[in-house]
């Protein structure tokens, strides 16, 4: 009996080991996004469009739920676009800045052109040739310093310039842009 | 209270995975498509290769009808190499472009997970792992024989009676866990006489794992088996055809894996201690296992022998 004790004991013991406590990391991602609603005559776009931190917060909150955000990161950007239909604008060419705190306009995204009469509604135009890394990074900077609750921040400000072309036609449609975040949680 | 013990916590270690399920979901849909499967399929692999393991630690069954009967605990390790642990991916979601990465981790995997640099400071996560070497498995078992050179064997696990200990009443996703596996034997050397030296036999085992909708798995495996006895140690082996699969779903994310083993080897060795029987095997397959059990046996020795002991 001691001889069946002692070897189911190395069993166990066995297979202890193999089931000490890990920290898987989790890594859950949102989108979130800013819309820029264009309807001008003067081919010149100039749109802006605030991202409040109650948005952010609502997102990251369920992150937080899940454990303790060890950084955050933004995986991608895109747009969306939707044309309307009495638009006659064919061409359009963008900008995107984000402002700092200290009103520096900071590059997401630059020289972004669409022929518009080739655009399929509702698919995702990704945006990785034209990131800038002043407005990405200062974006990024911006939601993990809202993940660490200091207030900081009350709104961030995205704006985009542009054209349209023809000149002088209207031009009438929404652009969102939508950026992926994802987060490294330690449950 | 010592058995009750052991059982306890046998089974609870074998939920543990499973248990596991409901924080993974984050985890888990982080994946879709190819690199989903790719993450989970050491799963697949460790589950079918325990679960095809250590059935027999003899090949003698009693020819006619005589009664011959083993009961015990059986208990798997499933050893993971480094190749189990990492595979490649490539970026989804809104990363671009798509860039294909050597060396993911696997769910098995290291734990930091691998990031991607993409243009304009943007950054793409392929999760960590668990970072485990292997991976423990344990079943009780019940072998009843012989009828004509044929014995039956039975696997037979469940949650249930345990649900309250564990206060598991609310945890659907691991609450109905139960095992259950069978396996028929049939002597091959009672035909040949004294042909051959050692004793043959060809059995098949059929294994499920399930709990809920949330996991379902299957092993199966065929082999031809051989033993031969010195003294108080039995010398055995086997060569098998396994096949097994796991499906995993929760909510919405689904797994549904078919493992990489379809070909073992079994060496192993058993110690008959008078009516104890201590085995231990190695597995050589996609997916190697080490098995060993320990169990009360009557009759399992042929007659002669016995005598001898």
């Amino acid at each position: 009996m001691k001889k069946i004790l002692i070897s189911l004991i190395v069993v166990a013991t066995l297979m202890m080991t193999a089931c000490e406590e890990k920290i898987l990391y989790l890594f859950p991602t949102f989108t979130n996004y800013v819309q820029f609603g264009i309807d001008q005559t003067t081919s010149d776009i100039y749109e802006l469009d605030t991202l409040t931190r109650e948005a952010i917060n609502d997102s990251i909150g369920e992150i937080k739920a899940n454990g303790l955000i060890e950084v955050i990161d933004i995986e991608g950007f895109y747009l969306n676009f939707h044309v309307y239909d009495d638009n006659e604008a064919q061409f359009v060419e963008v900008d995107a800045y984000l402002q700092d705190t200290l009103g520096n306009n900071l590059a997401v995204f630059e020289n972004y052109s669409l022929d518009i009469t080739a655009l399929v509604e509702g698919q995702n135009y990704p945006l990785y040739d034209y990131l800038r890394d002043d407005g990405v990074l200062e974006l990024r900077s911006v939601i993990n310093t809202l993940a660490n609750d200091m207030d900081v921040y009350d709104r961030v400000v995205v704006f985009i310039t542009g054209t349209t072309e023809p000149a002088g036609v209207r031009a009438h449609m929404d652009i969102d842009m939508h950026f992926r975040i994802n987060a490294k949680v330690k449950p | 209270m010592v058995n009750k013990r052991i059982v306890l916590l046998v089974w609870a270690l074998m939920t543990v995975f499973v248990a596991g399920a409901q924080d993974y979901e984050d985890l888990l849909s982080r994946y879709s498509g190819e690199n989903g499967n790719k993450f989970m399929q050491p799963v697949a692999d460790v589950l079918g290769a325990n679960l095809n393991s250590g059935w027999f630690h003899n090949a003698y069954l009693q020819p006619g009808i005589k009664p011959q009967f083993y009961v015990g605990l059986t208990t798997m390790f499933a050893f993971l190499p480094d190749n189990s642990k990492v595979f490649t991916a490539t970026t989804e979601g809104s990363f671009f472009p798509a860039t294909t990465v050597e060396d993911v981790p696997t769910i098995f995997g290291d734990n930091d997970g691998k990031i991607v640099e993409g243009p304009g400071s943007t950054r793409y996560y392929f999760p960590g792992g668990m970072e485990l070497n292997y991976i423990p498995f344990a079943t009780p078992q019940l072998s009843i024989g012989s009828l004509f050179g044929t014995d039956l064997s039975i696997r037979y696990a469940s949650v249930k009676p345990f649900v309250s200990s564990f206060e598991l009443e609310d945890v659907n996703v691991v609450n109905a866990l139960q095992l259950f596996g069978w396996g028929i034997r049939h002597s091959v050397s009672q035909y040949l006489g004294d042909l051959i030296p050692v004793d043959l036999t060809l059995g098949y085992y059929r294994t499920t794992l399930t709990s809920r909708d949330y996991l379902n798995v299957y092993a199966s495996l065929i082999s031809i088996q051989a033993s031969y006895r010195q003294s108080i140690f039995t010398f055995y082996g086997g060569i098998g055809i396994e096949s097994s699969g796991t499906r995993i779903e929760y909510e919405s994310v689904t797994f549904d894996l078919k493992a990489n083993n379809s070909v073992r080897a079994t060496l192993g060795a058993c110690i008959n201690a008078g009516p104890v029987k201590i085995n231990a095997e190695y597995n050589a397959s996609a997916q190697s296992t080490f098995s060993a059990g320990l169990g009360i046996g009557i009759n399992e020795l042929e007659k002669q022998e016995k005598e001898t002991w």
